[in-house]
Formats: C-alpha cells, sequence, structure tokens
C-alpha cells in the first residue's frame, strides 16, 4: 500500500505544475553551465599559452643566470629571477622557477648545486616553507611541496615537524618528509624512516628504495636487516631485501633466513629466496635444496633459479633429477636453463637424456639449445 | 458489456499510468547517473592533477623493480600497416617489457614482411597452454640484439581476437599484460602509466584501463604520434567526441567508485595469473574486453579477494576508427551483441548481494543503462506516438522534457570537452574545440540514432541466433603521415 501511494505521489509529481518549474529551472541551469563550460575552455586556453610564454621566458632567464653564476662565476645576482617573481603571473612564475630549479639541483653535484641551492633559498622558497611547515595544516599538497623545497635546500627542521610530516594523513606529505629525512640525515634517518613504514603501497616503497640508493649513503654501517625482524608487512619487507641486496648487506643473510625459516607467506619466501640468489651466496646452496622438496611449485621455480644464479655447480645433479622429475613445465624449463647456463652436462648424459625424454621436455631441450632464445 | 468495457478501459489506464510511470523513474535514474558523474569527474581531475605533481611516472621509468609487462598484440591481415605499428610497439620505454605479436593466421602477407623486415628466425619455443587457444603454428625471435623484445606467434586462425589474445598470454613471461590491437599507436609512457595504479593501490588491481582516441587525422612518424589533429570525417570524429565523454566522465567516474565495468580491448593491463585463474578470454564471446572483466570480478568475490579494477585519463592510445558506415556498423553491432551475450550469460549476478558492489551497482547499472537503453529509446519513441495517436500528449510537457534532454546531452560533451582541454591540450587551433561543439550539438540527431539502430540490430541477431564474423576493417594506416616525410597517405 505504501509503495502504491509512492508511486501515486511521484506519478502525480510528474504531472504537477511544480515539476515543469523544475524542468525549466533545470533547463536555465544547464545553459548556464554550458555557457561556463566555453568560458572556462577559453580561460584554460589563455592561461595554457600565458603559461608556455612565460615558461619559454623564464627559462632562457634562469638558464642564462644559472651560467653565469654558476659555470663562469661571474658576479652573483639575483635580479633577473627576482624580476620574473614579481611579474603579474607571480603563482605561475613562482611555480615555473621552482620546476625549472629542481631539475638543475637534481642533476648538479654539490658545490654547482649548492649555489643553485641558495638561490632557490634567496627567493624565499625558506621563508614559505617554514611558513607551511609550522602554520598551514589546510593544504597538504603546499605542505608536501615545502618539504620538497627543504630537501633540495637541505635545511635543518626541528624533529616536531619532521615527526608530524611523518605521520600525516597524506601520502604526498608522509612521502615528501621520508625522502628529505633520507637526503639531509641520511642514514641516521633510516630508523625513523622505515619505524613510519606501515601500510605503504608498492610505489611507496620504490620511491623510498629510489631516495635511500640516491642518497649520500653508500653501504656502510647501517643494517638494513634488523627491519625484517620488526616488520611483517610484505611491502615492507620487500624493501628492507631489495636493499639488501643493492647494497650487498652480507650480514643482513642471518636475519633473510630467519625470516624464510619462520614466515608463512609465499610471497615474502619467493622474496627472500630472489633475494638470496641475487646475493650470490654459496653456503645459501644446501639451505635452498634442503627447503626445497616441501615447497609450493611456484617456490620451487625460485629456488631452482637462486641455485642457478649461485653457480657453485654442487647442485648439478639436483637439477638433474628437477628436470627429469618434476612435473610442472616452467620448472623443467628453469631446470635446464640453468644445466644449459652452466656448460656443466656431460655429452653422453645429454644424449642419454634426449633419448629419454617425452616430446615436450625434448622441445624445452631444443629451445634451450637455440642461441636465439633469448633468456637472459 | 459496458461493465466488462469499463473494465478493459481501467486496465488500459492502469497500464498506460505504469508505463509513463516507469518512463519517467528511468529518466530520472538516467539523469541523476550523468549529474553523479559530472560531478565526479570534477573530482576525478582535481586527484589526478595532485598525483601528477609526484613524478610517478618518472619514478617507474628509471626502476629496476618494477615488475615486466608483456605487450601483446594480435593482427590479422595487417600487412598494410603491421611494420610501422609494430616499430610502434617497440618504442614504447620501460624497464621490462616484450612485445608479442600474435599473427592469427593472416591470409596477406603479414608474416611475410615481419620476418623480412625483422629478420625473424624460427624457434623451437616449447608452449604451455595455461588457457585455451587454437595451435600454435611456429615462434620467431628476431637476430638482431636490438628487437630482442620483440616475439612473432604464428598460430591458426580462431576466428576471434579472444582466441590470438590466449596464445600471446600462453607465450608471454612477465607477471602482467597489456591487450592492445596491433593497429595501436601507443604513446612512450604507455606502461609506466598502466602500472602506476598497479603499485599506488592496497587492493590487488586486476586491471587498469586508460583513455583511447582516434588518430584517423593525426600525423604519424615511424609509428610515433608527431600531431593530434582532429579527424577529418565525420564519423570518426563523432566517435573521437563519444570516446572523450564516455573516458572522461564516464570510465574515469566509475573508477574512482571503484565500479569499472569494462576495460577496452583497445589497451588494458591485466594480471595474468589472475587472468590464468578465470581461463583467460573467452574466444565465443563477442565482447571479450567486458566479458573478461565480468569472469575476474565474479572470481574475486568467489575467492572473497578485494580487489580493484582502475582507468586512467591520460590518453595513452591511439587507434583508427572505422570511417564508412558500412564498418561503423558492423562494429557497433558487433559491440551490441557482446554486450547482450554477457548480460544473459551472467544474470544470476544482476542485484546478486553475493557478488557485492559488483553484483549490486556495477552490473545492474550496465544492463540497465546500457543494454536497455536502446530498447527503452525505441519504446519510449512508440509510446510518444501511441500518445499522439490517441491524443493524450502535452504537447508543453512533452517538448520541454525534449528540449531538457537535447542541452543535457549537449552539456555533458561539452564538460567533457572542458577536461579534456585542462588536461590533455591536444586540440592547438580553436576552430577544432569550435568542430568539436558542432558535433556536440548535432550528435543527438544524427549520430546517436545510428548507435541506437546498430544496438537494436545486433540484439536481434543475437536473439535470432545468426552466426558472426568478426570482419576485417581496411587500413589506411593509421593516421596520416607527418609531412617532413614528404610523403601523405590521405
Amino acid at each position: 500500500m505504501k509503495l502504491l501511494s509512492i508511486f501515486d505521489f511521484i506519478f502525480h509529481f510528474f504531472k504537477s505544475e511544480i515539476f515543469r518549474e523544475i524542468l525549466a529551472l533545470g533547463l536555465v541551469s544547464i545553459l548556464v553551465v554550458w555557457l561556463l563550460c566555453i568560458g572556462m575552455i577559453v580561460l584554460v586556453r589563455y592561461e595554457q599559452n600565458h603559461y608556455a610564454k612565460l615558461y619559454e621566458r623564464t627559462l632562457f632567464i634562469i638558464e642564462q643566470f644559472i651560467h653565469d653564476n654558476t659555470f663562469t662565476k661571474k658576479n652573483f645576482t639575483n635580479r633577473p629571477a627576482e624580476m620574473i617573481l614579481l611579474s603579474s603571473h607571480y603563482a605561475s612564475a613562482k611555480k615555473i622557477v621552482r620546476s625549472i630549479l629542481y631539475e638543475y639541483m637534481s642533476i648538479l653535484d654539490e658545490d654547482k648545486g649548492r649555489s643553485i641551492r641558495d638561490f632557490f633559498r634567496d627567493l624565499g622558497y625558506d621563508v614559505e616553507g617554514q611558513y607551511f611547515m609550522r602554520y598551514n595544516d589546510t593544504s597538504k599538497h603546499a605542505l608536501a611541496e615545502a618539504i620538497q623545497d627543504f630537501a633540495v635546500m637541505k635545511i635543518q627542521v626541528d624533529d616536531g615537524l619532521i615527526y608530524k610530516g611523518l605521520y600525516s594523513t597524506d601520502a604526498g606529505v608522509r612521502s615528501a618528509m621520508r625522502k628529505y629525512i633520507v637526503s639531509t640525515i641520511a642514514s641516521r634517518g633510516f630508523d625513523r624512516v622505515f619505524e613510519s613504514l606501515h601500510n605503504i603501497t608498492r610505489l611507496e616503497a620504490i620511491e623510498i628504495y629510489h631516495a635511500i640508493i640516491h642518497s649520500d649513503y653508500f653501504g656502510e654501517g647501517y643494517d638494513f636487516g634488523i627491519h625484517l625482524k620488526r616488520h611483517e608487512e610484505f611491502e615492507v619487507l620487500n624493501l628492507v631485501l631489495d636493499l639488501i641486496v643493492y647494497y650487498k648487506d652480507y650480514n643482513a643473510l642471518g636475519n633473510v633466513y630467519a625470516l624464510l625459516a619462520t614466515n608463512q607467506n609465499a610471497k615474502i619466501t619467493i622474496k627472500c629466496i630472489q633475494s638470496i640468489g641475487k646475493l650470490k651466496q654459496i653456503e645459501a646452496e644446501e639451505c635452498l635444496m634442503n627447503m626445497y622438496s616441501t615447497c609450493l611449485p611456484k617456490v620451487k621455480v625460485e629456488i631452482i633459479k637462486a641455485l642457478c644464479s649461485i653457480t657453485r655447480g654442487n647442485s648439478t645433479s639436483f637439477f638433474l633429477l628437477a628436470f627429469r622429475e618434476e612435473e610442472g613445465y616452467e620448472l623443467k624449463m628453469e631446470a635446464m636453463a640453468t644445466l644449459m647456463r652452466r656448460h656443466v652436462v656431460p655429452d653422453d648424459v645429454i644424449h642419454h637424456f634426449v633419448e629419454e625424454m617425452s616430446d615436450i621436455d625434448r622441445s624445452i631441450f631444443r629451445y634451450m639449445c637455440d642461441p636465439m632464445s633469448h633468456l637472459n | 458489456m459496458i461493465l466488462c468495457l469499463t473494465l478493459i478501459d481501467i486496465i488500459m489506464e492502469f497500464i498506460f499510468q505504469i508505463t509513463e510511470l516507469f518512463f519517467g523513474l528511468y529518466w530520472l535514474g538516467l539523469l541523476a547517473i550523468y549529474v553523479m558523474l559530472l560531478f565526479m569527474a570534477v573530482f576525478t581531475v582535481r586527484s589526478h592533477f595532485r598525483n601528477k605533481d609526484r613524478r610517478y611516472t618518472e619514478l617507474i621509468l628509471e626502476s629496476d623493480i618494477v615488475p615486466g609487462i608483456s605487450i601483446i598484440a594480435p593482427a590479422y591481415n595487417e600487412s598494410v600497416t603491421i611494420i610501422n605499428n609494430v616499430r610502434s610497439l617497440l618504442t614504447v620505454y620501460y624497464p621490462k617489457f616484450e612485445v608479442v605479436i600474435v599473427n592469427d593466421g593472416s591470409k596477406d602477407d603479414t608474416l611475410a614482411k615481419l620476418i623480412k623486415e625483422f629478420d625473424l628466425v624460427p624457434v623451437d619455443f616449447p608452449v604451455s597452454y595455461k588457457v585455451s587457444c587454437r595451435p600454435i603454428h611456429v615462434v620467431y625471435k628476431s637476430k638482431h640484439l636490438a628487437h630482442s623484445r620483440l616475439i612473432v606467434v604464428d598460430k591458426v586462425n580462431g576466428g576471434s581476437k579472444a582466441d590470438a589474445v590466449n596464445a600471446g598470454i600462453n607465450i608471454s613471461q612477465y607477471p602482467y599484460i597489456v591487450n592492445t590491437d596491433v593497429d595501436c599507436v601507443l604513446s612512450s609512457d604507455t606502461l609506466a602509466r598502466l602500472i602506476e595504479p598497479v603499485l599506488n593501490t592496497h587492493k590487488r588491481v586486476i586491471g587498469v584501463g586508460a583513455t583511447l582516441r582516434m588518430s584517423n587525422s593525426s600525423y604519424v612518424e615511424s609509428g610515433t604520434l608527431v600531431e593530434v589533429f582532429l579527424p577529418k570525417q565525420w564519423l570518426p570524429r563523432f566517435q573521437e567526441m563519444e570516446y572523450m565523454r564516455s573516458y572522461l566522465l564516464g570510465k574515469m567516474s566509475w573508477s574512482r567508485l571503484n565500479c569499472v565495468s569494462n576495460v577496452s580491448g583497445g589497451l588494458g593491463l591485466f594480471e595474468k595469473e589472475c587472468l590464468i585463474e578465470v581461463g583467460g578470454y573467452n574466444h565465443k564471446s563477442l565482447g571479450e574486453d567486458m566479458e573478461i572483466i565480468t569472469r575476474l570480478c565474479k572470481r574475486m568475490y568467489d575467492t572473497k579477494e578485494d580487489y580493484a579494477v582502475r582507468y586512467i585519463p591520460q590518453t595513452l592510445c591511439w587507434t583508427e576508427g572505422p570511417e564508412t558506415l558500412k564498418y561503423f556498423l558492423r562494429q557497433r553491432v558487433r559491440w551490441a551483441r557482446g554486450l547482450s551475450q554477457i548480460v544473459f550469460k551472467n544474470f544470476e549476478v544482476f542485484l546478486n548481494p553475493k557478488y557485492g558492489r559488483f553484483g549490486m551497482v556495477v552490473f545492474p547499472a550496465f544492463t540497465v543503462f546500457e543494454f536497455l537503453a536502446p530498447i527503452l529509446e525505441l519504446a519510449g519513441i512508440i509510446f510518444y506516438v501511441y500518445l499522439i495517436a490517441i491524443g493524450r500528449l502535452n504537447w508543453d510537457m512533452a517538448l520541454l522534457l525534449l528540449v531538457f534532454m537535447y542541452f543535457f546531452s549537449v552539456m555533458n560533451t561539452c564538460f567533457s570537452i572542458l577536461i579534456d582541454c585542462y588536461i590533455h591540450r591536444y586540440y592547438k587551433r580553436i576552430s577544432e574545440i569550435g568542430q568539436l561543439f558542432l558535433c556536440a550539438f548535432l550528435e543527438p540527431i544524427t549520430y546517436h540514432p545510428l548507435i541506437v539502430f546498430a544496438s537494436l540490430k545486433g540484439y536481434t541477431l543475437e536473439l535470432l541466433g545468426r552466426k558472426n564474423s568478426w570482419g576485417e576493417m581496411v587500413r589506411k594506416g593509421g593516421g596520416v603521415i607527418a609531412p617532413s616525410l614528404g610523403v601523405k597517405n590521405k
């Protein structure tokens, strides 16, 4: 009954004068929005053209300035850039100057980079950054930008602000603060960065990885392995293992083995095995061969790949057995690939093998023998 | 007798009122969805610009720890364009990728041209048929290390793109695949842009799509898009406008709600493991791109895994749209048949709480507002004619509604043109934007009836169980060759 009365109401509503008036009002609104669209398109195109022209002009002036002050060491003056910033389109000009200087600061080395950083500071970006970091809680985007500016200027900020940035609700601010810490205080700040890593995405992990490997830290003195005990999230462990591999941190291997033995997640197991393989640690051969029989097929493939990269040769018989007895196509392929790369299998063994092979095994064998396989 | 006639009159009046009410409610629902999409589009563009500042693309491009991607591009009788197109695919920049061209039993010299141009030789590739496809004859690789990323697969014609893509999945070695058409011109940062949502989402991202556009009159040099021009022909121009609206307003907004129903077959990134789990593409489906998303989503709900399907606003793929009515209608009839197959085959999903958001929102939305739309449009016209015939049409209201809907449609399109100008800045000339505006005004009375006709024809053919062939499209070369080469093929 209630439903019928609702339908009745709607039905009469469609026929009512109010509906007609709403439609007319809607039509007027549509026309207004339509006119606004045209107006916005004109405005957007004007802004884009203006930005392009301003960029062209600014690039020329800033490049000239950088050339004079950084490369030929003429008199240092900020006047041209200040003039740009004082021009009528202040916000656009500031954005352009910032982006051009960022490019230069990221490619120039310490001394030359420093003079540009000083210039950047002289243009007032540090004052603006200080303001945003201390007083602005509404615009997260501006705050992230301020932290980025501080990172390129290598300006120290106090602990309270670092904490606020690392645990911000905004991913952009968190990411900027991590990069700031890594670039300004390097390995002394790694602990704080890793402590703050919770619920990160793969891309955030990649961002931190690149920030660390491009920082002033060259792989001595910091124990990344300790974070394998402290964290449980896959992305964080993945990041730590990538860093261990990048810095060839053999001291961390104990923690990697421990993680391999205790964790229940196949993704983490695979990552650990891959890392061990990349570190080419001969001692790992025994451990990997022992765990082989109890593993899932996709883990077995990774064990074979890892053993292959360790290349001591003790595991040749193991590979022959894997090729002969395993059923998985990928496993067979990896096992044969390893044998072919090692050139350790005696001809008679191969001939004997080929005779006994099934069709699929023979095609795998032929493919591996083919120089066109481009496997590596 | 009088009582009987009165009863019939009452019943007729009741049916009449129910019909009116139904159309009214449908109209309100459609309007509400479009208004929601308009608002969502604003937020999407805003967040897009925020992320842009973080330079993720550069980060991905310079990283050695990103996952590898296999580009799979089926080719059937593509002799005219194949070399430039493969070159285009090979110019994509990404740390770890391979290009798998699947020659789906072409009758022309597609394969011969590839062998000659890229110095291909057969390799004894042991194929593992993880998903079903017609037999693979030979796998070719190039002798030149410069083309070591290229793999060409020659297989028995499977009669559908799905079968060819499945063959590509069987050959591919990386954990993600990009399904594209060989005639598509890809932007050089396509893979980095497509993988970004996968790496930047906490959920398991099973598919990512991007905006497709028409390359018909644009300048293409060595498989790379040099300059974008609005298509000169009317049909591709309407399609350009339709794609713009569909991707920038529709799919982007649905993506924000994690309610994407379809990742275009022209360009889509998928997790390979997921595709293998559902048995790959369905070679019997005529809308294989939408069908695979439906099956993937169902699978995710069956296994109770949280997932996401994403769309990104960047235009990464340029494709040659049909220029003649014949090819255009054939394409749209096929799409309509594909849509009807999916609706009928998966109807158990409709308003089924087991399938969560997909069953309660996505599937009902595309069933009611996409699949049923042409049928209801025709029914609406018939109802209007009936009302005129019996003299019960309220002319004032009918005209007001008509004008309202016409301008609402025009406004929607103009809004998508505005978003396009804001994000992409492809059209440098004011005249091109003016032409798009003109298209927006002409579309409801010229292009839209064609779409309705093709959809209804498609549904009818499907209902009658007529056999469908994919057919071939005459390629002219994916755009115009850049004037710097001194040659123009159009």
